[in-house]
């Protein structure tokens, strides 16, 4: 019975479709552009199928999967390789900054505040440089502006604290 | 049959429609001025010529801007514009309506109904009234909003906060049975309604979105929908930013495939600083292969959750481990999993490397058509599922185009209708895969050509892999002053000449040539487009982002009117509504 349902509802459809658009492409109802190469993925169930022989066929399926490799792992324990230039949280290497601020300028939220100081061998150091991690989005153009390579990004992503959120200089310039 | 070029467009349209507008010229596509009181007359010729889509419906703020009013050739402070489409034939017009502060515009609803939705967005963000809307209320926005803020003298910040939303809903009801209910309601009385409130925080609504039913039985016979839940104003942020600082922004449209989003805009941009032929293969080649594989992504998600939704878990366990696999590729290929942010004017931020190649190599080879065969075998041959799904939210082809139907939904009505295919941006040219197309345009129907879309993709990401060329990441050429070249780092940190080109580019940035531009393509759920205007700084006068859930998700409450309660959750799963995208 759902079989013939299908079959007429569809070619009642398809009728329906070529009285309204005029010009189908084809006889199945289908508009298509005419240098579009398409694939009519359609169907209609078979018997077996409203049978609900294939659907418990799908018993099949689950009873391979349960054999084969687990393929989670277990976290905290286990954990997954990173790569290195990973956009996790921020690392700051103070001998190399040179309080610029080409950081706090290219990025797109404006968390990254510096104020600088005269330095005798660089003319300037970073007196204070925050960054509000609550607000970042990890795009890392703050990285890509950096001139001198002293603001990276790293590979943790385990952002956690029991406070505050906005990184201070002593707190970016802790190797993680 | 050949395709006809925007000249030949122009002029057939300028025949069609003498007399309706103002002013013509032919930029990107052919563009009409037209004053407001001929636009009903305009869309009729439109439609008699065969233009069956509005595809996107927006206004635009020209303020005390000159300049910009001459560019457009308009006079007042607004404009709205409108883009329409013709499929299948790929014709596209643009129809400049100016309006000045306090009048209305005749709405567009009676003849393109899709319009329904776009003339609301607009009446909340800019305040322009549209006569003869059916239903024109906020839509993002509270009920009680003061101001307007698309507008260029609303501030960023917002006037006042607002605590809790006031919203009065609107049925849309089955035809038949649109007498009015007697008040109060008593669900237990024969022949009553019950109104039954879904979301914003439902575990079938993927994402924050309110749905208001109103039921006789088990029956839905009214239908309203809430939305702006996650309505962040990127379109009013991105004023404030750079032009490169919008490509993290377009990560959180469609979060489930973010980096489409990215290469879409990428792509825009650069097109429009007509820099497109001088980006490096290899960039290319990594967009398509990055692009393609977060497709995948998201329809895992979407078939996945619409399975969960109709109580089959399993499913969503193999699918989300390849989701899993595919983000392991993004951590290696990009630095992040899901707001990747992964590519840059002129090329891609990261290259790709010997061991995520082989990740890919090994995702598109076994564990796509394997997690596909196991998918298929639970839920494509089983009648439960088939049951629940066939003819459920059927809509038609004629109906899909009219509500602004793209991407995988429209497919599922009959229409083969792929940008990629159409239109051919990036490489997709040079790839050859099929458009899978179903007929029902039934839950089911959408479900199979996700599915067939997932193979299609993969196919693509073969072939890619197989000819990835070799000539660099970034574009190499100087000659483009609007697009600086960052050079790479190892120089910039020995070297004077390099670290003066870093300072002179991140200075001066991205901009490109004053006026404005639009380009679309195919996102995972449809056609996800940007339209820019530039004034010759480095922040755009305005980005307008054409989402391509908008338009399916207004179609939504036709889809499920007359249908059981339970099967919305099928309807909504198949649609793959993303509230990021939806509320921008």
């Amino acid at each position: 019975m759902k079989l013939l349902k299908h079959k007429k509802l569809s070619k009642k459809l398809n009728l329906f479709i070529m009285l309204e658009k005029g010009s189908p492409t084809e006889a199945t109802g289908i508009i298509a552009p005419p240098e579009t190469r398409y694939k009519n993925v359609e169907r209609t169930p078979s018997l077996t199928e409203n049978l609900y022989v294939k659907a418990i066929e799908g018993f099949k399926v689950t009873i391979k999967n349960l054999f084969q490799k687990k393929v989670t792992i277990r976290y905290p324990e286990e954990r997954k390789e990173l790569p290195k230039d990973y956009r996790g949280r921020h690392y700051l290497d103070t001998e190399k900054c040179v309080a610029c601020e080409f950081c706090a300028a290219a990025c797109p939220v404006n968390i990254i505040f510096i104020a600088g100081e005269p330095h005798p061998e660089k003319i300037r150091h970073p007196r204070i440089f925050n960054i509000d991690i609550l607000k970042c989005i990890f795009c890392g153009y703050c990285v890509e502006a950096c001139p001198t390579g002293a603001l990276q990004m790293t590979d943790v992503y385990e952002l956690y604290s029991p406070e505050r959120f906005i990184l201070t200089i002593d707190e970016l310039a802790r190797k993680p | 049959m050949g395709r006809k070029t925007n000249q030949e467009i122009f002029e057939k349209i300028s025949l069609i429609c003498k007399g309706l507008f103002t002013k013509s010229r032919v930029r990107d596509i052919p563009e009409f001025v037209v004053p407001k009181e001929n636009i009903i007359e305009l869309e009729k010729r439109l439609k008699q010529d065969g233009f069956n889509m509005i595809l996107d419906l927006f206004g635009v703020d020209f303020y005390d801007n000159q300049k910009l009013k001459d560019y457009a050739e308009v006079n007042s402070r607004f404009a709205i514009i409108y883009h329409f489409l013709k499929i299948p034939d790929n014709e596209r017009i643009r129809v400049i309506v100016p309006v000045e502060d306090g009048e209305s515009v005749p709405s567009s609803c009676s003849l393109f109904i899709g319009a329904d939705w776009f003339e609301r967005e607009v009446f909340d963000l800019f305040g322009i009234k549209f006569d003869g809307h059916p239903d024109l209320r906020r839509i993002f926005l509270p009920e009680d909003y003061e101001g307007y803020p698309l507008r260029k003298d609303f501030p960023t910040k917002g006037v006042k906060e607002y605590i809790g939303t006031k919203y009065t809903p609107n049925f849309v009801r089955l035809k038949d049975r649109n007498k009015k209910h007697t008040e109060p309601l008593d669900p237990f009385e024969e022949g009553s309604r019950m109104v039954v409130n879904v979301g914003p925080t439902h575990p079938a609504t993927h994402g924050t979105f309110r749905m208001i039913f109103e039921l006789e039985g088990e029956d839905i016979v009214g239908v309203d929908l809430e939305i702006g839940y996650l309505h962040r104003g990127v379109e009013k942020n991105s004023e404030n930013m750079r032009w490169e600082d919008f490509i993290p922004m377009t990560d959180r449209l469609n979060y489930l495939s973010a980096y489409l989003n990215n290469m879409i805009y990428t792509e825009m941009i650069e097109r429009w600083c007509g820099i497109w032929d001088d980006v490096p293969a290899r960039a290319k080649f990594i967009r398509v292969i990055l692009g393609e594989l977060s497709r995948i992504a998201d329809h895992c998600v979407s078939i996945g959750t619409m399975a969960v939704d109709l109580g089959a878990l399993t499913p969503f366990w193999y699918l989300f481990r390849l989701r899993e696999e595919i983000y392991t590729v993004f951590e290696w290929a990009v630095g992040a999993r899901l707001t990747t942010s992964g590519t840059a004017f002129g090329g891609v931020r990261k290259d790709l490397d010997e061991k995520t190649i082989n990740h890919i190599n090994y995702i598109v080879d076994k564990l796509v058509p394997e997690v596909i065969r196991d998918v298929d075998g639970l839920l494509t041959k089983n009648r439960i599922f088939i049951d629940r799904t066939r003819g459920v939210g059927k809509i038609s082809a004629r109906d899909a185009i009219e509500w602004g139907f793209t991407g995988p939904s429209l497919r599922g009505s009959g229409v083969a209708w792929d940008i990629r295919k159409v239109a051919p941006y990036g490489l997709y040219e040079e790839f050859d895969f099929d458009v899978p197309v179903a007929t029902e345009g039934d839950v089911y129907s959408r479900y199979l050509v996700r599915m067939e879309e997932m193979l299609q993709s993969a196919r693509i990401v073969k072939q890619a892999l197989k000819n990835l060329p070799d000539d660099g990441i970034m574009i190499k050429s100087d000659k483009f002053a609007n697009i600086p070249r960052l050079p790479e780092k190892k120089y910039v940190y020995t070297q004077i000449e390099p670290l003066i080109h870093h300072f002179k580019g991140m200075v001066e940035g991205v901009v490109p040539p004053f006026g404005w531009y639009y380009f679309g393509g195919e996102a995972a759920n449809g056609e996800l487009g940007y339209f820019a205007i530039s004034y010759g700084k480095r922040t755009p006068w305005r980005i307008r982002i054409r989402p391509p859930c908008f338009a399916i998700y207004q179609a939504f409450r036709h889809m499920v009117l007359g249908h059981k309660l339970a099967d919305f959750v099928a309807v909504l799963g198949s649609i793959n509504v993303i509230a990021g995208e939806l509320d921008r």
